[in-house]
């Protein structure tokens, strides 16, 4: 009887943690697409949701204009590209992010340990110095984002057996490096010009997203996520000892470079198309643990509408909050630093 | 399927040798322990013989293939091994750290399936640790985690087990605990099981065969019985021991005191 009774619990038990997971799965996809028509919306210049709606349709079905000149620029050719591109970044840099932490078994890693962000805004300043045109600036940045992977990878040369930290410890000094040469660029730019250029594009910035952006950008955030994502249960197990994981019959090197490969793509690519963008890739996927668990395999996908979420709603308190536009950076961090705080306090430093 | 090493030996990247000609072998359901002093290259030589670390001489043969010559797939599908119990920095549940170990049967896209969770639930019930399958592995204990570790061994269907230190660090019953179900597993699956332990106690009470190695000596190799000695233990421990025979519940069973330096 009392074995009946506890199996009937343990029943009730598992099956409110299912419709627990059906209701999270839901609110998962819901919640982003909600938040995302609103955004177009929303803004210093407010667009009523009918006529954004009619706006982004009028193009498939037969609908006869009755909207101004202003309002469809500024669904379209505004909004539109700037809110994909941050849904895009968003999620890109929480997956990144959740990726890393499970590679170095390390919950405070973020994207940029191999260095990638330092190298790509190093990049872009001396693209600034040297002309400014926007297409060279994204490309030194994914460039020198790239080299600097490259670079720390040298110096950490991850053979069998070489400590994971050995890569880390790499990350730190092309990172130190980079910034070095970033501070140098900044010390010799014109001060009236080219300095406040390369300052502000550090703090990152979404502003002026355009669907070149896009084109450019989504096939490599997308494909690395994609990587990533089809990795996923791989990541659990890449999480574990590196013996221990080459003992469940894994190829630990191959994976790991997989991984790195994939988030450094990502990283490289958000960082040359808007900047730097930090705490996205550091908090979300724990933010995610917090709501799915551990396992990577909900995790990441978790990261995916959290991470393109929580950056769209503080990508529209950069746009809208004052008149002029506040770097993304600092928001993130404002929000993030506090809300970090709390999460370590509340979670005990259990991951 | 059967598992040999022949003229095993290990030196350091520097160039001094930890354990040289080492011969063993185990057939189909048998255990074989590896006993010896701390620091004589226990761990070392299970890592060796799973191929996880180089020979440096020799070689493992599984039915008669040298280990370099199968792919590391093939030897993980045959060899599950179970690492001294260290967690991870996740709170993976326990089914889900048990579930890891179908990676060896899946390809790197792969998720695990239905099936899969079905026989990690399998060997949960093997093991006898059905009951904790949600809970976090953060959040059971030392002799419960190396049972986590085990069922995850036996998740690959392996023909072969290789545990490192299975039972130290844990108390009375746990210990029986995991000696029992290598037994069961040897005896009923008829996995073979090879175990490092410090306890010649535990060597006597369920293993076939003993490999015993010792600082800057021959090791030697045979029936249990006939390798865990009172002139043996004296020789490779270093210690005076007397072995007691006594009866327990009609079987003949016997204890290993240490009585002298």
């Amino acid at each position: 009887m009392q074995d009946l009774l506890s199996k009937t619990k343990t029943k009730t038990a598992t099956k409110n943690i299912r419709t627990n997971n059906k209701i999270h799965v839901i609110l998962m996809v819901l919640l982003p697409l909600l938040l995302f028509f609103l955004s177009i919306c929303f803004g210093r210049y407010w667009v009523s949701p009918e006529t954004v709606l009619k706006i982004l349709f009028t193009h498939v079905l037969p609908i006869t204009p009755d909207w101004s000149a202003l309002q469809e620029s500024v669904v379209l050719s505004i909004r539109l590209p700037r809110i994909i591109l941050v849904m895009l970044v968003g999620a890109g840099l929480a997956v990144a992010g959740a990726a890393f932490q499970g590679l170095f078994g390390n919950p405070l890693v973020s994207p940029d340990i191999l260095g990638v962000s330092a190298g790509a805004g190093f990049g872009a300043a001396l693209a600034i110095m040297a002309s400014g045109q926007l297409a060279l600036i994204q490309l030194m940045a994914f460039s020198f984002g790239i080299v600097a992977v490259v670079i720390t990878y040298s110096i950490g040369h991850l053979k069998t057996g070489t400590p994971l930290f050995m890569l880390v410890l790499s990350g730190v000094i092309t990172g130190a490096f980079f910034q070095a040469l970033i501070s140098l660029l900044k010390y010799l730019a014109d001060p009236n010009d080219k300095l406040p250029t390369i300052v502000y594009w550090l703090m990152g910035s979404m502003a002026g997203a355009t669907y070149t952006d896009l084109i450019i950008g989504m096939p490599l955030i997308l494909g690395g996520i994609f990587i990533l994502y089809l990795l996923r249960w791989r990541i659990n197990i890449l999480s574990l000892d590196e013996e221990e994981a080459r003992s469940l019959g894994i190829d630990v090197q191959c994976l790991r470079w997989l991984v790195i490969i994939a988030a450094t793509v990502i990283t490289a690519t958000a960082v040359s198309l808007c900047g730097i963008v930090g705490w996205v890739g550091l908090v979300v996927p724990h933010i995610g643990r917090m709501l799915v668990g551990p396992d990577h395999r909900k995790l990441l996908p978790a990261c995916i509408s959290i991470g393109a979420f929580l950056l769209l709603f503080i990508d529209n308190i950069a746009r809208s909050a004052t008149s002029a536009e506040i770097p993304l950076s600092i928001l993130t961090a404002v929000i993030g630093a506090p809300f970090f705080a709390y999460l370590l306090r509340k979670t005990g430093g259990k991951w | 399927m059967k598992l040999e090493v022949e003229n095993g030996e290990y030196n350091y990247p520097k160039g001094k040798t930890l354990f040289q000609r080492v011969n063993f072998y185990i057939d189909k359901g048998e255990i074989l322990t590896i006993l010896g002093p701390n620091g004589v290259g226990k761990t070392t030589l299970l890592k060796c013989t799973t191929s996880l670390l180089k020979w440096t001489m020799g070689n493992t043969f599984i039915d008669g293939w040298s280990i370099d010559e199968l792919g590391q797939k093939t030897i993980w599908k045959s060899i599950g091994y179970v690492p001294q119990g260290n967690g991870s920095v996740f709170s993976y549940t326990v089914l889900d750290m048990v579930l890891m170990g179908r990676a060896p049967r899946l390809g790197l896209f792969s998720l695990p399936s239905r099936k899969d969770i079905e026989f990690a639930r399998h060997s949960l019930e093997m093991v006898g640790i059905s009951h904790l399958e949600n809970k976090a592995c953060s959040e059971i204990s030392g002799g419960e985690l190396q049972l986590v570790l085990i069922a995850r061994a036996l998740t690959s269907q392996p023909q072969i087990l290789i545990l490192d230190e299975p039972e130290s660090h844990l108390d009375f019953k746990n210990q029986l605990i995991i000696l029992d179900i290598l037994m069961k597993v040897a005896k009923q699956e008829g996995i073979s099981c090879i175990i490092n332990t410090h306890y010649p106690d535990h060597a006597l009470h369920i293993s076939d065969k003993t490999l015993m190695l010792g600082k800057n000596k021959e090791a030697i190799f045979g029936k249990s019985e006939k390798i865990i000695t009172e002139e043996n233990l004296k020789e490779y421990f270093d210690v005076d021991v007397r072995i007691i025979p006594f009866d327990y519940g009609g079987k003949k069973l016997k204890t290993i005191v240490p009585v002298a330096i």
